[in-house]
């Protein structure tokens, strides 16, 4: 119990629509975090996530259940006096005080010594490298800077848990990546416990610990990343994460730690038995692109399908194929280009070819 | 240090999205209306009172035709000239008028200067309460709010009226106190509209506030005083600044409603100017008009200034 830092229990909250009818934002939610974790919510806008992490925060209070931080139950604590800093998506950062003076605040507001202030405020804009900066204006920033000075007012205050509200989507894409490895470093570096909300799925699996895959105000999976990734618990995680091809199917047999699954009756294919699917069961086989391999030949040990090319796209890194499965099933391949002399037109469109993939790689998707 | 110099380059300054204006008409006719339209508007809008400043300077007394310059017509405000025309040593009324003109001016500043401390003051909490808090009736209250923008002043000012007259009997009969239009009812028929102005501005302002800056603060261990106080207020400061001089320049400007409301030797500037226009015309009153139209002119864009300062 005290190794938590943040506990949901039942919370659930409701707002009061345009058309005066109840929308459920977040359902009936149970959640534990453990100290130090990094922990993501991810989702589409509209699934719960930023509510919940507004309830954490104190901005909304929940219909119902209750937020536990630290063992400690926040009823209707008002967000001012919660153990919880903020970096929110527009960074607010005040326009009309210094880079000191926003990282100061909080310290303030605390009563912390005019000395002992100055210490830390030079520590948090170390850390998050903005020596120097103090007297600069938010206007005088860029918006990598302002991030950076949102995560060290934040910081400063050394909350039992920081949240962060999608605070890389304002950066474009080169600087987003480099300060997802900055915030996971930084995380490890003060072990406080992040809670990371975003719908960038690639965000959530570069710098979580756990991740909760969240649709219509309910956690759909909760995992680490490859986890999520591999092995997706329902169809919507498997499609939200990543590319997938679906195949549509009825169970045959199950062998054990085997699954037979009938592909429209055009070809059997096994995938790894999951929890609670029964003989005769609708299921989809998900299968990542990237499993999938384009080949003349077929091979031992794979699945093998015959196949006719419809299109080839190069993207750089990877060249995709687009192959129609006999019975008319549509999958799409993505194969490294790993050697730059290989031709891209291998397979050109129209060419009869093998999409084989190794049977642990299919995944069972029962809803 | 690689990353911070990268990011120096990425610098985007805020709210400085590309302002799309497009270039007057692609046919000759459009750019043609467009410029013709500038022009009479600017003719409409200032000729007369580009008149009325020239002829304020003319060396002549109630002529239309321009005798050379002068600046006789300032001087004999202060001297009581204004009135009777030029020349000749003042006389006892010349003095008088002139005493009037300090004195009605002085009246001005009054009623401006308290009319607005309240009106700023009613109406910043007004503007907060609107934009940030739900409550009953609020949907009314900001139609009711428009009001004294939109209705004509004669109406108002017949409103203010006929009310003061209904409250001095009620003040007289019930509690025995014989009231008459003085100071009083001026200032609070001026802080009647003013409020509707100071707030429209004050809410403009706050509007444009995002509300993450003040959960911010909340978040950053702040209460709801400590938030107001050293978030919220320094933020819509140029909002009540600007909404004050606007307020202050109507006050200093109204004609129509303190004619209503005003009583014995309580008259304004324009009350004034009034009465000495039903006496004599002269230049002197295009000279007063002038450093009034000055004043207004500084006022209302020092607040526009202000108002759209970041």
């Amino acid at each position: 119990m005290n190794d938590l830092a943040i506990q949901l229990i039942d919370v659930t909250k409701r707002f009061q629509g345009p058309g005066g009818e109840d929308v459920l934002a977040v359902d009936h939610m149970h959640l534990d975090i453990p100290h130090g974790e990094f922990f993501s919510f991810l989702g589409p806008s509209g699934c719960g996530k930023t509510t919940t992490l507004r309830m954490i925060a104190g901005f909304e209070m929940p219909s119902e259940g209750q937020i536990v931080i630290r063992g400690e139950s926040m009823g209707h604590i008002p967000a001012f006096k919660r153990p919880v800093n903020t970096v929110f998506q527009s960074y607010a950062l005040w326009p009309h005080m210094t880079v000191f003076q926003n990282v100061a605040f909080g310290l303030e507001m605390a009563k912390v010594s005019t000395s002992e202030i100055k210490i830390r405020v030079a520590e948090a804009l170390e850390l998050v490298q903005l020596e120097g900066f103090d007297g600069r204006k938010p206007d005088q920033l860029s918006g990598g800077q302002q991030q950076r000075v949102a995560l060290a007012r934040a910081l400063v205050q050394k909350p039992a848990v920081l949240l962060l509200d999608e605070p890389l989507g304002a950066l474009d894409l080169k600087l987003r990546k480099q300060m997802q490895l900055e915030l996971k470093h930084m995380q490890e570096q003060v072990g406080i416990t992040f809670i990371y909300v975003t719908h960038d799925q690639e965000e959530a699996l570069t710098m979580s610990d756990r991740i909760a895959v969240m649709h219509k105000g309910r956690i759909q999976q909760l995992g680490g990343p490859e986890e999520i990734y591999e092995r997706p618990a329902t169809r919507y995680v498997a499609d939200f994460i990543g590319e997938t091809n679906f195949l549509e199917g009825r169970v045959a047999s199950l062998q054990g730690e085997w699954t037979e699954v009938n592909i429209g009756d055009a070809f059997l294919l096994h995938a790894p038995t999951v929890e609670g699917v029964t003989n005769g069961q609708e299921v989809a086989v998900a299968l990542r692109p990237e499993k999938l391999t384009v080949q003349a030949e077929v091979e031992p040990n794979l699945h093998c399908i015959s196949g006719t090319v419809e299109e080839v796209v190069y993207i750089g890194t990877d060249t995709r194929y687009i192959v129609n499965l006999l019975g008319d099933h549509r999958v799409v391949s993505r194969m490294q280009n790993l050697s730059s002399s290989k031709k891209l037109t291998h397979y050109p469109p129209g060419s009869e070819v093998i999409v084989g993939w190794e049977p642990s790689s299919g995944r069972i998707l029962t809803e | 240090m690689t990353t911070l110099e990268q990011n120096q380059e990425l610098a985007i300054p805020r709210s400085a999205g590309p302002k799309r204006q497009r270039e007057a008409g692609g046919l000759p006719f459009g750019r043609w209306a467009i410029h013709a339209e500038v022009i009479f508007t600017y003719i409409f809008l200032y000729a007369p009172i580009i008149i009325l400043i020239v002829f304020s300077f003319n060396d002549a007394r109630s002529s239309a035709t321009w005798q050379g310059f002068t600046l006789d017509w300032y001087k004999s405000l202060l001297q009581g000239g204004g009135v009777l025309g030029l020349g000749g040593v003042a006389t006892e009324g010349q003095q008088f008028a002139a005493q009037g003109i300090l004195f009605s001016f002085r009246n001005s500043v009054i009623v401006a200067s308290i009319s607005t401390m309240i009106a700023t003051t009613l109406g910043t909490l007004i503007a907060i309460g609107m934009e940030r808090f739900k409550f009953r009736l609020r949907g009314i209250l900001d139609i009711v709010l428009y009001l004294p923008i939109i209705i004509p002043d004669i109406t108002m000012g017949i409103a203010m009226a006929v009310f003061f007259n209904l409250g001095f009997k009620v003040l007289s009969v019930v509690f025995g106190i014989n009231a008459v239009l003085g100071f009083p009812t001026i200032i609070i028929s001026h802080v009647a509209f003013n409020i509707s102005f100071v707030a429209v501005v004050v809410r403009a302002r706050l509007a444009g506030m995002d509300p993450a800056l003040e959960e911010a603060a909340a978040d950053s261990g702040a209460n709801e005083w400590q938030t107001f106080k050293r978030v919220v207020l320094p933020l819509i400061m140029p909002g009540i600044l600007g909404g004050a001089l606007l307020a202050f320049t109507l006050s200093l400007d109204d004609f129509v409603i303190t004619f209503f409301t005003a009583g014995i030797g309580t008259s304004t500037l324009p009350l004034f100017v009034y009465g000495m226009i039903k006496f004599t015309v002269t230049p002197a009153i295009n000279a007063i008009s002038t450093l009034m139209v000055i004043a207004s002119m500084v006022l209302v864009i020092t607040s526009l200034v202000l108002q759209n300062k970041r």
